[in-house]
């Protein structure tokens, strides 16, 4: 049986589970209703109890969005940054903090990064088995558009070919990212420094123009525009990284001597295992080599314990609401306790009486559930859409199978509980509440 | 007023030592012997709290009693609650005070309401059955009109209608016009009357209209929670 389970593909394994719990509800509904056609009468109670079932739906639902929208948006959030990171295998910085490293190299977050010199970049450049060595020189912006300085092979590496125009080939030529509002042919003048701290005046009389743009990375990478190393050097008054002879044709190879530094270098190696013997042989005292892969991973493990405190507060959420719902239920038969009464003595089975009950119940509570899934699911959307907005990372909150097991888990289990009102219903004496006004 | 309807039987009653207690004990009622033949229409008199719908109620099988109930060959008293239920089904029908409708549902959706657990092969007959009532009853032509726009001798012709969908042969009825009008009172004393005769139900009517009382057959009368004995005809 197990080895059944583990050779079926996980799409079927998803779904799979998704029936078997929602069964306990399905089973449960076929067992209670069998043999009855309440539905004239469910459609009265609910009519008459509009407002009633209204708030129950309203309060099943909310717990429900509350559950359902934490794990959607966590995992768009997990995914969304790791597909921000995909294009980074190894990056080597000065010593010191991975996660500032990253969020500077990797999702252009202001940052003082100490630089690598020349010789620390040959010798990587130099490394068997390495495809690309390329500098990444940030500081400047634009219009709060980072401006980095990097190489023609990075522009290539990062966007595939262009969505528009052609890469930089002289140093005051640029790439705009999919989201910068600048058109080919637009020139600008970047500002030394982000945010607060922008010195609009240091770069006077420096233009670039825009010759490209690339396609949509889902990444902050899509703000920022990307000029030639060679360009960010020149206008900080520093070499140009190259020796007198240079064709001025941007990128490698760079001159050791003239080589003013760059706070990060991202490093791609031909095969993966090349990689992990490039991040040893330079995790020295001098440089740090990292993959932003793996420093996501323990960022992920940690939101993912801080998503399993939050989905549980949610299911304590949703199990406390469920419980008042089905508590409400319980005083709500009592008010209708008569015309149950009414049904048994007309000659209503108890069994009627019973799945007249638990189908009012199952009805709020499945009301409820779709809704809170829908409502979640909404929700998610729109906090992605905003946090993708602020960040620049595409998050893409969508209706996965984990949600789907939430909530049939959830209603599987409310719905058991509902048998609970209806047990209660039946212990009623029918003479006495056809007696009561 | 004709009914030509077949209905399910004709059923006689026997009632021999019933006594119906409280939980507590208490003696609530207690019928020596009576009985009622098939088609009679009978009203069972008395002051308040006499023991009247106590009475009704047990025949219906509704209270747990001791002795015998015998409806035809059938001692409902020894029955579960279950094969009860369905007898009070298959052969009863019942008329309330204060109508007792489903306000939210429509005039046939009240009189055709045993149709959400009768068994689906009568569900048909009964909804037809119910519509025919409705007609007979002068309400043919509000049928699908909601309960909650009817007057109080409107709803309770429904409530008769309901009682007789399933063409039993016995209707109980507890103080089935006490909350009516004079005219509408009347009415539905000869609408129930007439509809039980014509097809030879029984009607066991609990009621302090004496208009009703002129209407029956016999008339029983319950003093502090005992059937008294019937005077002699004549």
């Amino acid at each position: 049986m197990a080895d059944l389970w583990v050779s079926l593909p996980n799409g079927m394994q998803d779904l799979a589970l998704f029936f078997a719990l929602l069964a306990p509800a399905l089973v449960t509904g076929l067992l209670t209703l069998r043999g009855f056609a309440p539905w004239g009468l469910l459609r009265g109670m609910l009519r008459r109890h509009f407002w009633v079932s209204i708030t129950f739906i309203v309060l099943i639902a909310t717990s429900v969005a509350i559950g359902t929208g934490l794990i959607a948006q966590e995992r768009g959030l997990r995914r969304g940054t790791a597909q921000a990171a995909d294009k980074f295998d190894l990056i080597v910085a000065a010593p010191g903090s991975e996660i500032t490293a990253m969020l500077a190299a990797v999702y252009l977050q202001p940052s003082d990064i100490p630089l690598l010199d020349g010789e620390t970049y040959q010798r990587i450049a130099e490394q068997e088995h390495v495809s690309l060595a390329a500098p990444i020189a940030f500081g400047d912006s634009w219009n709060a558009s980072p401006v980095v300085g990097t190489t023609p092979q990075f522009v290539a590496h990062l966007s595939g070919t262009l969505a528009e125009g052609e890469v930089f080939t002289t140093v005051d030529e640029a790439v705009a990212g999919a989201n910068v509002p600048l058109a080919i042919g637009d020139t600008f003048t970047p500002s030394h420094g982000h945010g607060d701290a922008t010195d609009d005046g240091a770069h006077a009389g420096y233009h670039y123009i825009i010759t490209g743009r690339m396609e949509p990375t889902g990444s902050p990478w899509d703000r920022a525009i990307l000029v030639p190393v060679e360009g960010v050097w020149l206008i900080h008054g520093m070499p140009n990284g190259h020796d007198d002879g240079w064709s001025g044709d941007p990128g490698p190879p760079f001159d050791p001597a003239y080589f003013p530094g760059t706070p990060a270098i991202l490093v791609r190696a031909e095969q993966l295992w090349a990689n992990y013997a490039l991040q040893s042989a330079f995790t020295t005292s001098e440089t740090m080599a990292f993959f932003p892969g793996a420093v996501l991973a323990r960022l992920h493990s940690l939101l993912g314990d801080v998503r399993d405190v939050m989905s549980m507060l949610a299911a304590i959420t949703q199990v406390v609401v469920a419980a008042g719902v089905l508590t409400g239920l319980v005083i709500l038969m009592r008010l209708l306790a008569r015309r149950l009464a009414l049904l048994r003595a007309l000659g209503a089975p108890r069994r009627f009486v019973f799945a007249l009950v638990w189908s009012f119940a199952a009805t709020l509570l499945g009301t409820g559930t779709a809704i809170g899934l829908a409502l979640g699911m909404a929700a998610a959307t729109v906090i992605s859409r905003i946090v993708s907005e602020r960040t620049d990372i595409l998050i893409r909150a969508q209706l996965g199978w984990p949600e789907l097991h939430l909530v049939a888990a959830f209603f599987s289990i409310t719905v058991l509980l509902a048998l609970v009102p209806a047990l209660l219903a039946l212990r009623r004496a029918p003479v006495a509440d056809l007696r009561s006004t | 007023m004709k009914d030509e309807r077949k209905i399910a039987g004709s059923l006689a009653l026997r009632v021999a030592e019933l006594r119906v207690s409280a939980p507590n004990g208490l003696l609530l009622l207690s019928v020596e012997a009576l009985t009622v033949s098939p088609g009679e229409t009978v009203v069972i008199k008395g002051p308040s709290g006499a023991g009247k719908s106590t009475l009704l109620y047990a025949l219906a099988g509704l209270l747990p009693a001791t002795g015998d109930i015998c409806w035809g060959d059938t001692n409902i008293v020894h029955l579960n609650d279950r094969a009860r239920t369905a007898f009070r089904r298959r052969h009863m029908g019942f008329v309330f005070q204060d109508h007792l409708l489903f306000e939210e549902l429509s005039a046939e959706g009240n009189a055709a309401l045993a149709a959400a657990y009768a068994p689906k092969a009568e569900r048909v007959t009964l909804k037809t059955s119910a519509n025919e009532h409705l007609t007979q009853l002068g309400l043919g032509g509000h049928a699908t009109r909601g309960i909650a726009s009817f007057s109080g001798g409107e709803r309770q012709r429904v409530a008769v209608a309901r009682a007789l969908a399933g063409n039993p042969a016995i209707v109980l009825a507890d103080e089935p016009t006490a909350s009516l009008d004079r005219p509408a009172a009347d009415r539905l004393i000869e609408d129930l009357v007439l509809l039980a005769e014509a097809s030879g139900r029984t009607l066991i009517a609990v009621t302090h209209d004496t208009h009703f009382h002129a209407r029956a057959s016999r008339v029983l009368n319950v003093l502090d929670g005992v059937l008294q004995p019937e005077a002699p005809h004549g």
